[in-house]
């Protein structure tokens, strides 16, 4: 790898995007960073679109916030050093996934009551932690809107292992997550644990969202999950064709969104989400001229 | 020798709300039923009992004499299309496969016995081109085929089909009874059809259902018997009704 950016740096013209990036190791984790996340990104939001749990996701999103603040908290006035805020991020996400999960499952009424309480009151919890910590401006915008550039080595690892789950679990799983996802009832008939599988699509998709969050933030979350499989799912009549498209198409707005927000010094991931608005409005407009 | 359906005293409650009082059904090997009744009256909820999804409050159901929920792998079960979301993406292919999940089975690809088997299931229901297709390309009549072919693959003993043709033309509707016919030489059928006028030629018995469930032999149900399920003459009405759409339908 560091010979490719050394010939990078020595070919690219200087002063330009692909320079900087031979040159700063920050920009190479961003880059690393938002193709990794493409790849969950790309797979679990084809199930996300697919399912129409959309919802269920950003209420997932904002309660990370809760995770965050209270893990920033506990390192900076109570002195846990281990709280990293992205392990609080993963259980908050966890505790949401499960909350929303069996009320999804249990109550069939009330159900977008149930999931707007966990949505808002986790982000509520994550506000009031940040409020109590020192330092909590520039936290609380990095949560929010993302921060790819100060992504970490570690952070690509957690990324790393988390795409290798996600992998095996659909490969292992993808019949039977599919029948879950289109005809619940037939699956279940069929003797598949259908409320374990469902499960299991909630949590691999709050991973997802931990994930991306560090990429384009919580509150823009939703939108990279689904905007690439929707834009996707236009074009194809597969699940598995809408992953791989979602997955690529993520990799080329995330790549893209780094490129086009380095010179103006925008914010990468709002950057990403209007591109990847744009390439959804493009797909959409095309699948609906099709139609006419 | 066992009933393929038996019903004992079998009651059902929704939130206090009586579906069903005190059925008792029984239903032989090879018997070709349809569930008239309607809407509301539970007809849906009688195949739910029987496929295990939901337990009687009071009674008994035994499908092959065992417990619903323990006989699941000998029955096919067909749901209304309008439960499913049609712009899903999945192929014909795919949705047929479905039917071969079980416990310890569908981990992983496909293999090829069982995409040789959804593919004889597919050309039985006579789309066997379109194996590859969107399920969302598809007309109605095709889709309501392809779960029939997608409740065959799991090997059936007992097939259960809830408004199969509801919203399919008149020919197909024929062309689906007569593919009925045909599997019922080796399972036996229960459909529940809000069309019994069209069903009769077809079937060996009618089960009615508003609330209490009364079985006939088909030659013995007559418009008075009709009438007493649905409460009133509508049900003439939609039998004339249905003449005029087979005349339309013979007329081409």
């Amino acid at each position: 790898m560091n010979e490719f950016w050394a010939w990078l740096g020595a070919t690219a013209p200087q002063g330009g995007f692909l320079a900087a990036l031979a040159h700063n190791g920050f920009l190479q984790n961003a880059l690393w960073a938002g193709l990794l996340a493409s790849f969950s990104c790309g797979i679990m939001g084809a199930y996300v679109v697919a399912r129409r749990i959309s919802y269920i996701a950003g209420a997932i999103a904002h309660c990370v916030l809760g995770g965050m603040g209270a893990a920033g908290y506990a390192r900076a006035v109570l002195g846990w050093q281990w709280a990293h805020p992205l392990l609080g991020a993963a259980a908050a996400a966890l505790l949401a996934a499960v909350v929303i999960g069996q009320v999804s499952l249990k109550a069939s009424q009330r159900e977008d009551t149930i999931i707007g309480a966990v949505w808002a009151v986790g982000m509520a919890v994550g506000i009031l932690f940040i409020a109590r910590t020192p330092g909590y401006d520039t936290d609380l915008m990095g949560y929010l809107f993302g921060n790819i550039l100060m992504v970490t080595p570690g952070d690509l690892w957690l990324m790393a292992g988390l795409d290798l789950i996600i992998a095996v679990t659909v490969l292992l799983f993808y019949n039977r997550l599919l029948a879950v996802c289109f005809d619940e009832e037939f699956a279940r008939l069929r003797g598949l644990r259908t409320d374990f599988y469902y499960m299991l699509l909630l949590c691999l998709t709050a991973m997802t969202v931990v994930l991306l969050s560090t990429v384009v933030g919580i509150i823009m979350v939703i939108a990279l999950l689904t905007l690439p499989a929707g834009s996707a799912s236009v074009f194809c009549r597969r699940l598995s064709g809408v992953m791989v498209w979602a997955v690529l198409l993520s990799m080329a707005l995330t790549s893209g969104g780094l490129y086009l927000s380095y010179g103006p010094d925008l914010p990468t991931g709002a950057v990403i989400i209007v591109l990847a608005g744009v390439v959804y409005l493009v797909s959409a407009s095309v699948a609906w001229l099709r139609r006419s | 020798m066992v009933d393929v359906i038996e019903l004992t005293n079998v009651s059902f409650e929704r939130s206090g709300q009586g579906i069903l009082r005190d059925v008792n059904l029984h239903i032989g090997p090879g018997d070709f039923v349809a569930v008239v009744g309607p809407n509301g009256g539970g007809k849906t909820t009688l195949l739910k009992l029987m496929l295990g999804l939901l337990a009687p409050t009071t009674g008994r159901v035994s499908i092959f004499g065992l417990p619903p929920v323990q006989a699941r792998s000998m029955v096919g079960y067909m749901p209304q299309y309008s439960s499913l979301d049609p712009g899903f993406p999945l192929t014909v292919g795919e949705a047929v496969l479905m039917g071969r999940l079980a416990p310890g089975r569908g981990l992983g690809f496909w293999g090829r016995a069982d995409k040789d088997v959804a593919a004889k299931a597919l050309g039985h229901v006579g789309l066997a081109d379109l194996i590859r297709r969107p399920l969302a390309e598809l007309s109605g009549g095709q889709r309501q085929r392809v779960l029939v072919a997608r409740a065959l693959v799991g090997e059936p003993k007992l097939l259960l089909l809830d408004e199969p043709t509801s919203n399919a033309d008149v020919r197909s509707e024929h062309d689906f009874y007569d593919l009925l016919l045909e599997l019922n030489q080796a399972m036996t059928i229960v459909v529940v059809t809000h069309d019994l006028g069209f069903v009769s030629p077809y079937i060996q018995h009618v089960a009615c259902v508003n609330k209490d469930v009364l079985f006939h032999p088909t030659s013995e149900v007559t418009g008075e018997v009709i009438s007493r399920v649905y409460g009133g003459p509508v049900s003439m009405v939609r039998h004339d009704h249905h003449h005029e759409k087979m005349g339309g339908c013979f007329d081409e």
